[in-house]
Order: structure tokens, then sequence, then C-alpha cells
């Protein structure tokens, strides 16, 4: 398989965690640019066109709460995890922990 | 920062109304961000170079706008295989038409290389023609049809139950594609019995060589055809009225009992009426030998069209009866 083959693949990986890494950072409020920069700092570079339209999609879905505010002489918008949010996260967590356990097992098997 | 301000006007234009605004705003705000943050990083003030780059790293404005979206599709894949089952079939029929009509004004004219050159050209771009304008027509019905389904409750993964799967098979229930076929064939065939009726028909020449045009429908059918209108109308409310509703209701099975009754009414009025088929003998005749052999396939073609209309009557009261036996077997 080529780079293109993998990079698709990793990218896709990405993107299925991205949902819990961001409910996960937004206990603390965070605005859009600040959300991306501490995701690259803990190892998780997501691009932009994925991440600033998931933040509205899951504010649409109830999982974001989000409100505008001037800092800097600048509006930004920062976004904070909702009450369901908060009752979500729990369970995405448990079942992301099942995942990387079965995905362990699994790699055991083959060796 | 002119640029930036272009850039974000751009990514506007393919933005739907209701939010371009709000999005618009947060686009700017990000970007802002960015630029303070790699003019932070490269330690020189903000200049034109940093901004295309953060731009180039954004992607393009349409791009951009599109990650905003949800995926929008004119035909999806749910009715892409149907559509082009279809596509093949309607295209089909319209080139072999094509094609059989050009055989016989062929075979009909008398031409030279030069005439027969040109009048072949001119017939095989009618043809392109007709088929472009059929594809387009289809395409649009899809894209309608593809707008109706997505407006369709879906189905609910929470309740469904793998018991039910016995019931799948109920009468009672419609599955949304099974009705696509129906509309499209419906409206395609409105548009070219109200459109292009009057057109359809043959060349035939006559005593003088001169080419005639003999229309395949008669004023009878145009006299029917306002009803004929109505019923296959009705027929598509129905069939949307099912797809949205995804099963058979006791309303809808009432309506489809007396759109039945409705069609062997025209149906029975078409038979025992005067040829929908053009009885064109006293125009054919005048041509001579060959005339009155084609006065003879009119002729023919409308006792034909009397026998497609009888069996159409005991295929409709048949599909009727069957409506009112479910109907008595709910009660």
């Amino acid at each position: 398989m080529n780079d293109i083959g993998i990079e698709t693949i990793s990218l896709e990986m990405r993107r299925g965690v991205i949902v819990l890494a961001v409910l996960n950072l937004l206990q603390e409020e965070q605005y859009g640019y600040s959300v991306l920069r501490l995701l690259a700092e803990n190892g998780l570079d997501v691009d932009q066109g994925t991440l600033y339209p998931l933040l509205r999609r899951l504010e649409s879905q109830g999982l974001l709460e989000s409100n505008w505010r001037v800092e800097e002489a600048r509006p930004r918008r920062y976004y904070t995890i909702s009450p369901l949010g908060r009752q979500v996260l729990p369970k995405l967590q448990k079942e992301w922990d099942a995942i990387v356990s079965a995905v362990q097992n699994i790699s055991m098997i083959g060796r | 920062m002119e640029l930036l301000d272009k850039y974000i006007a751009q990514v506007g234009e393919n933005l739907p109304r209701k939010d371009r605004e709000d999005i618009l705003k947060e686009i700017r705000s990000i970007l802002e961000d960015t630029l303070e943050s790699r003019s932070q990083a490269e330690g020189h003030p903000l200049d034109e170079k940093m901004v295309v780059s953060v731009l180039k790293e954004f992607g393009s404005p349409s791009k951009v706008a599109a990650s905003y979206l949800p995926p929008r599709y004119l035909i999806g894949p749910r009715l892409y295989p149907t559509f082009i089952m279809l596509t093949k079939i309607i295209l089909g029929i319209v080139l072999l038409v094509g094609i059989v009509t050009l055989s016989v004004s062929l075979f009909q004219q008398t031409l030279t290389i030069e005439t027969g050159i040109e009048f072949i050209l001119k017939k095989v771009l009618e043809i392109i023609g007709s088929l472009l304008s059929v594809f387009g027509n289809i395409v649009f019905v899809f894209a309608c049809i593809e707008w109706a389904l997505s407006l369709a409750k879906p189905e609910d993964e929470q309740t469904w139950d793998p018991t039910s799967l016995k019931n799948e098979t109920d009468i009672d229930t419609v599955k949304p594609l099974s009705q696509v076929p129906d509309i499209v064939l419906t409206i395609f065939s409105l548009i070219v019995l109200n459109l292009f009726g009057h057109q359809i028909g043959a060349y035939f020449n006559d005593a003088a060589g001169q080419p005639v045009f003999i229309p395949a429908l008669s004023a009878e059918f145009f006299r029917y055809l306002p009803l004929i209108n109505l019923i296959w109308v009705l027929g598509l409310v129905l069939s949307i009225a099912l797809i949205r509703a995804g099963k058979w209701q006791p309303w809808t099975r009432w309506f489809k009992i007396g759109l039945d009754a409705l069609s062997i009414t025209l149906l029975v009025s078409m038979v025992s009426g005067r040829s929908i088929v053009t009885d064109a003998a006293d125009k054919l005749m005048a041509m001579g030998p060959t005339g009155s052999q084609i006065a003879g396939i009119y002729t023919g073609v409308g006792y034909g069209m009397k026998a497609l209309l009888i069996v159409l009557i005991i295929v409709t009261a048949i599909d009727a009866v069957q409506g009112i036996i479910q109907m008595v077997k709910r009660k």
C-alpha cells in the first residue's frame, strides 16, 4: 500500500476518536483554535477542516454549548461540554476502553 | 488583510443564507487566531506571505464551505442503481424508436448521396437531441424523488426488531424504492404525451413524392388526455403518500380502489369509442399502393390498441378486486 493509502486509513482512525477527545477536552471551556492546538500538543493532529465543522455539529446534537465573547479585541466562540455531553462522555469513554482492549487482544492472536 | 476578507467572502458565497453570517464570523475568528499564533511562532509581524500560507492550509473557499454542509446528492446511492437501470431502458427505447423512424423515412425518400447525407445528419442530430432531452427529464424526476425521500421518516433503528422480518412480506408494507419505477415512468409518459403527443407519428411520401406527416394518435385520444393526466397525477400522489407512510393504510387502499375504478371507466370508454389511433385512410389512399398498405397498418395498430386496452381493463379489475379482498381481510 502506498503512503496516500496509509494516510487515508490513519485519517479515518483519527476521525473516529476525535469526538471522544474533544468532549474530554471541553470539560474546560475552549475556543476553536485552542482546541486544535491542545489536541496537537497532546499528540492528536486533526485537520482543521474536520475539527471546526465537527464542533458545530456536536453543538447542534446538544453535546456541546457555545457562546461568543470578545477577548483581546476579537470575538471568539467558546465551546464547553453540555449536560447531555457529560452524560454521554462516560459511555463513550467506556466504549473506547473496550475497543482498545479488544484491538490489543486481537493483535496478540496474530503474533 | 484584504486577502482574508476576499477569502471569507468567497467561502460565504458557497454557504446557505441561514447560517452564513454565524459560520463566517467563526471562520474569521479562527483564521485570526491562527495568524496571530503563526506570527508569534515566526517572530515577526503579520505579512501577506503568512496570510497566503495559512489560507493555503485551510483550503479553497469551496472546500471549506463544503465541510460545513451536510452531504447532498442530486441522485443518492439509494436511487442510483434504479436510475441507471431505468435510464438504460428508456434511452434504449428512444434510440430504437429513432432508428426505426429514420430507417422508415429513408426507405420512403428518394435521395441523392448529398441530400441523403444531409437528411441522415439532420435525423441523427434530432435523435441525439431527443436522447439528451429525455436524459434531462429522467435526472429531474430522480432529483425530485431523492428530495422527497430525504423528507421521509427514516427507519427507527432503536425500535426495529429482527423478529418483525417475518412481517416484512406483509401485504401492507411498502418499500420506498418499489414506487420509484412507477413514478419515473408516469412522469415520463406525462411529459411525452402532453409535450410531444402531436409529434408521435411518421413521415410518408405522397403521390408527388412530398413528405407528409401522419400522426399516430387521433383527436379522440387527445379528448381523453385530461382524464388520463388526472389519473396519472393521482397515481403519483398515491405513490408519494405510500413512500412517506412506508405502508398501505385504509385511506390509501380505498384511494387505489377508486383510482382503479376511474381507470376502468376511462378504458371502457376508450374501447367502446372511436379509435385512439389516427384514421388517415383518405390521406394514405391518395399516396397510391404503398399508402393503402400503410393505411392497413394504421387500422391494424388501431385494433391492436383496443385489444391492449381490454387487457389493461382486466389487469386493473384484478388489481381492484385484490385491493377489496385485502381490505376485507384486514377487517
